[in-house]
């Protein structure tokens, strides 16, 4: 019996819940009798059933409140908008009478002056309340300027097509691994000819790859200029012609030494200073080109900073034979071809050469992928999860200000209550708060056009090599249309839930508004609920990213980082292959003959900043189980480049000048290769075939610590090391150096030596690996100190929230407190009260930002290095950051309420 | 009060809901759980209203003066409402009546028989 009752009472507060989903006054006439039929019902169908009757119950009640509370809400809502119509018609049929007939004409006229008068009005009150005001607008321009920001970033990297003719049939094809574990790679000559002229789903093709080359012969300095080397015409592909002059034509995409040119827009300023390039030439690498053409002066190829274009120096048998894996292919879909087709198509061909060559083509087939696609992937995630972000700050935001604008509509209820009692028609007053609110979103947006510009500067300044098509990124037409969409959106928003609680309202409940307190806290609680949901959400982000990169940066690179200067130097045509290995033991003695240098390595690429090539190879003693047939990257090198990198010998012996002369040549692995190869076993003395240039045979000598090649977020690959004897045509090197003194200061004397050997061999890229590797995570950390900033932003706003929440609450009741403190309520108990009131709502809203942060979590995923997106030490620092955070939001006003003269408030009465 | 009195046919027709609330009450004054048990004899179970329901369709019943609240006597449960119908609404329901009939009878010279139950 007693449970009874019990789940009676249980039910009737559940059923009071529900009727939360009435409006107000339908609420207040029915409330109490239906709360008595259904008490009635749940007795007298208990009384006969049984107990567990009781879900059959809840089902039937719950889906009566939901489908006829809605119907009540539209109701409501219907009823103001008709009014706010008929307040229209009202006005205008006024002012048509008087004046002339022409009905539309005074319609309009009479609406545009209620308009005026209701924007003359509210900028009044809005000045009265400077304070306020400043408050608002500071706010949405915050949550608007960031949000601008980071959509004129997406607009411009994602969503804006590439510059050129129909982007979307253009693509990428190149080598995929069958099994997945590598993506688009480049590719040989002998490819591009297999798939040139042999598939129907591409209407045009060309292979190209990247060229360094040296510049000299016009402002006298020797400089460093990148360029792209073009088998077939790039430009017929991409479907773009010449500023002046031409593109490579017809005649020059048939294979054959070409010694012309075509030059980008701004290294043809820089040359000739904008002068007709008719008759010039241009010297690359000590060779003379003809300039055939100037590019206009937006083009650009998708990697950044490519200045010339040349086309391939091949015969027919180069283009079949060649083995040199640094191509890749742009190609353009025929028409009404989809890239799954071509896809297709390609497998095809693929499967045809896997069966013709098994064994370099074991575990490759070719892909197709969207050109607009490829250039985006790595930064995609991260954008569309910053712009959930600013989307959350804004959200905060609104929300913030809404409960500014509730807050200040009840110290406004005498007011409004006067002007209802004087004839103002709700729809009226809506329309006046509405006014308002859309005079705080117009200056709101102003304020953020101006943040989001100076934000989006710095997050392109933020995110260097994370960043394709940053060229792209500035407040444009779309990017303003979306402003003004955002500042309608948000007055809607901040300004749409104070204004429908007034039409809840009637002036009797205004009137005796101050002898009720304040009950009417509960949207705003609501509010405050949702607002800390958002800023969890958002904090949560943020301690993802931070631990991630906490554990990124606590990553062994496999190298020592400090103190190492380290530069490019690449040497021009005029130093035969023999000439090369010279300069550089030459450049290597003088370098380490400079005070202050310890030693001075030499490698085709310094680890996390250049990618290098790559070799297939075979061990003599026999194929890997499983028949694979593994790649390693190599990199040429000194044979003082390991001490100079501190990377460790772990067995056998470095490499040594002679390594590369005469019987078999030496190579160092790394101990990755070594267990891969033969796990286990020791590796020193064996002998691999390596499956690319001559395929030689070398002998592994010695094994090396493994170093992170690729950056700290991916694994160390399997490496290979020769000397530079070895392959003596290599003229691109990084250079290291050692150095005891802080090595920035060596740049000096480092130029100087590379003058006194050459002066016209520039160096570039000069960096300290320091450096290198910071930049290597850059785009981690600036992606984690941008969601930081947000959720900063975030979370002051949601505190300021609760904060204002509850100095508004403390100064409603200070009637109550007065009492209650007169009758001897001690300090502590009252301020326990406050701090009660607020953590409640931020308790609610931390649960209900963890669940959603949970559910967010998938998102976020692989922008996440070494932890899972539900990290439960993430969730506890959060909480407690929150929970701590919110503590003194709270208390503050606590403390207010109890410092609070008793005798004031009552006489103030 | 209003200036134009509304005829009974301009209500017509009434939705199944409404219907069987003003049949409920043609017995006399009832409360809300009531109505609920005789809407729900009536119509063999086949008409349900909940609490919600219900009084949604006494509002619009009340606003169209269909129906009007009873003043509690005193020793009611003054927790409960008491409802019964207006003059107008008996005519309504008459009216209604009227309707069935009139499409009954049509319904019958074109054959269209009820089944059996």
């Amino acid at each position: 019996m007693k449970r009874r009752i019990l789940s009676l009472a249980v039910a009737e507060r559940a059923y009071a819940i529900l009727l939360l989903l009435y409006p107000r006054a339908f609420r207040r006439t029915f409330g109490p009798t239906m709360t008595e039929v259904f008490r009635t019902q749940w007795e007298q169908q208990t009384r006969a059933h049984g107990r567990r009757v009781w879900p059959s119950i809840v089902v039937r009640t719950v889906l009566d409140v939901l489908s006829s509370a809605p119907r009540q809400r539209i109701k409501v809502m219907m009823a103001v908008m008709s009014e706010c119509l008929n307040g229209l018609t009202e006005v205008s049929g006024r002012e048509g009478s008087s004046q002339r007939p022409g009905k539309g004409h005074a319609g309009i006229r009479g609406f545009v002056d209620s308009v005026i008068q209701d924007v003359r009005f509210g900028v009044r009150t809005l000045t009265k309340r400077p304070l306020f005001t400043a408050v608002a607008v500071a706010t949405i321009s915050l949550g608007i300027g960031a949000t601008t920001a980071i959509f004129s970033v997406v607009h411009g990297v994602l969503l804006t097509p590439l510059d050129y003719s129909e982007p979307d049939r253009l693509a990428r094809v190149g080598h995929a691994a069958l099994d997945g574990s590598f993506g688009i790679t480049n590719h040989t000559l002998a490819n591009y000819s297999a798939w040139k002229g042999h598939t129907e789903a591409f209407e045009s093709m060309a292979a190209y790859s990247f060229e360094s080359m040296t510049l000299t012969g016009h402002d006298g300095d020797a400089r460093r200029v990148q360029g792209i080397r073009s088998v077939g015409s790039v430009f017929d592909v991409v479907g773009v012609g010449a500023y002046l002059g031409r593109t490579f034509s017809e005649r020059e995409d048939r294979p054959g030494p070409e010694d012309i040119v075509v030059l980008s827009y701004g290294l043809w300023q820089q040359i000739f200073g904008g002068e007709a390039p008719d008759s010039n030439t241009v010297t690359l690498d000590g060779k003379p080109y003809e300039v055939i053409g100037v590019m206009p002066p937006g083009y650009q190829h998708p990697r950044l900073g490519i200045q010339f274009w040349l086309t391939a120096d091949l015969g027919e048998e180069a283009l079949a034979t060649d083995r040199n894996w640094s191509y890749r292919t742009v190609a353009r879909l025929a028409p009404g071809r989809t890239v799954q087709q071509a896809t297709e198509e390609m497998e095809a061909i693929a499967t045809r050469s896997r069966e013709a060559y098994p064994d370099e083509n074991r575990n490759v087939t070719f892909r197709v992928v969207s050109l607009q696609a490829l250039l985006v992937r790595n930064v995609r995630t991260l954008l569309f999860v910053l712009m959930g972000a600013v989307t959350a700050v804004l959200l905060i935001a609104c929300l913030n200000v809404a409960n500014l604008l509730l807050a200040r509509s009840v110290a406004r209820e005498q007011e409004i209550a006067v002007r209802q009692a004087l004839g103002a028609s709700r729809a009226r007053l809506v329309r006046q708060l509405l006014t308002e609110s859309g005079i705080l979103a117009i200056m709101g947006a102003v304020g953020g056009v101006v943040i989001g510009w100076l934000f989006q500067r710095a997050i392109v300044a933020w995110l260097p090599g994370g960043l394709p098509r940053a060229e792209q990124i500035g407040i444009d037409l779309p990017v303003m249309g979306f402003v003004l969409a955002v500042a309608c959106a948000s007055a809607m928003l901040f300004g749409g839930i104070p204004a429908l609680r007034l039409s809840n309202k009637s002036v009797a409940d205004r009137m005796v508004i101050r002898e009720r307190g304040a009950s009417s806290g509960k949207v705003q609680y609501g509010v405050l609920i949702a607002e800390v949901a958002v800023a969890v959400v958002l904090l949560n982000g943020a301690g993802l990213l931070t631990r991630s990169f906490v554990s990124l940066a606590g990553v062994a690179p496999g190298f020592e980082t400090e103190q190492r200067l380290t530069f490019r130097m690449g040497l021009s045509g005029s130093y035969g292959p023999e000439r090369r290995v010279g300069f550089f033991r030459e450049l290597e003695e003088r370098l380490t003959a400079l005070p202050g240098v310890w030693s001075v390595g030499l490698t085709t690429g310094i680890p996390a900043a250049v990618e290098g090539a790559s070799t297939r190879f075979e061990p003599e003693d026999g194929p890997l189980a499983g028949g694979e047939h593994p790649g390693a990257v190599y990199r040429v090198i000194n044979p003082g480049y390991h001490q100079t990198m501190g990377i460790e010998l772990i067995s056998g012996r470095f490499l040594s000048r002679n390594d590369g002369l005469g019987g078999t040549p030496s190579v160092v692995i790394n101990q990755v290769l070594a267990e891969t190869v033969w796990p286990g076993e020791n590796a020193i003395g064996k002998r691999l075939q390596l499956g690319s240039w001559e395929r030689p045979t070398v002998t592994v000598v010695g094994i090396v610590e493994s170093v992170r090649m690729f950056g700290l977020n991916r694994d160390p690959p399997p490496v290979l090391y020769w000397v530079h004897e070895l392959q003596p045509w290599r003229p691109l090197f990084s250079v290291v150096i050692h150095a005891a003194v802080e090595p920035s200061s060596l740049v000096g004397a480092m130029r100087q030596a590379v003058r006194e050997l050459d002066p016209h061999q520039p160096v570039f890229a000069i960096n300290t690996v320091d450096g290198i590797l910071s930049s290597s995570v850059a785009s981690q950390r600036n992606s984690m100190t941008l969601l930081g900033l947000l959720s900063g932003i975030g979370l002051v706003m949601a505190l300021v929230g609760v904060y204002g929440l509850l100095s508004f609450v403390v100064n409603h009741r200070q009637r109550e407190i007065g009492i209650r403190m007169a009758l001897g309520a001690d300090t502590g108990k009252v301020r326990r009260l406050v701090v009660r009131e607020g953590m409640v709502q931020v308790l609610a809203g931390l649960a209900l930002g963890l669940a959603g942060a949970v559910g967010l979590g998938r998102f976020i995923r692989s922008l996440l290095f070494g932890i899972s997106p539900t990290d439960a030490t993430t969730m506890i620092g959060v909480s407690l950051l929150i929970v701590a955070t919110a503590l003194v939001a709270t208390y503050l006003p606590a403390r207010r309420a109890t410092r609070v003269d008793p005798m004031m408030v009552m006489r103030a009465e | 009060m209003s200036p134009k009195k509304p005829r009974p046919n301009d209500l017509l027709p009434l939705t199944p809901r409404m219907l069987h609330v003003l049949l409920a009450l043609t017995d006399g004054a009832r409360h809300g759980y009531a109505i609920m048990e005789e809407v729900q004899a009536c119509s063999g179970g086949r008409v349900r209203v909940g609490p919600g329901t219900l009084y949604e369709a006494l509002q619009s019943l009340e606003k169209k003066e269909l129906v009007e609240v009873v003043p509690n006597k005193p020793g009611d449960d003054p927790r409960r409402r008491y409802h019964k119908l207006t003059p107008l609404g008996r005519k309504v329901l008459q009216a209604e009546a009227d309707r069935l009939t009139d499409l009954m009878r049509v319904m019958k010279a074109k054959k269209v028989q009820a089944r059996p139950t």
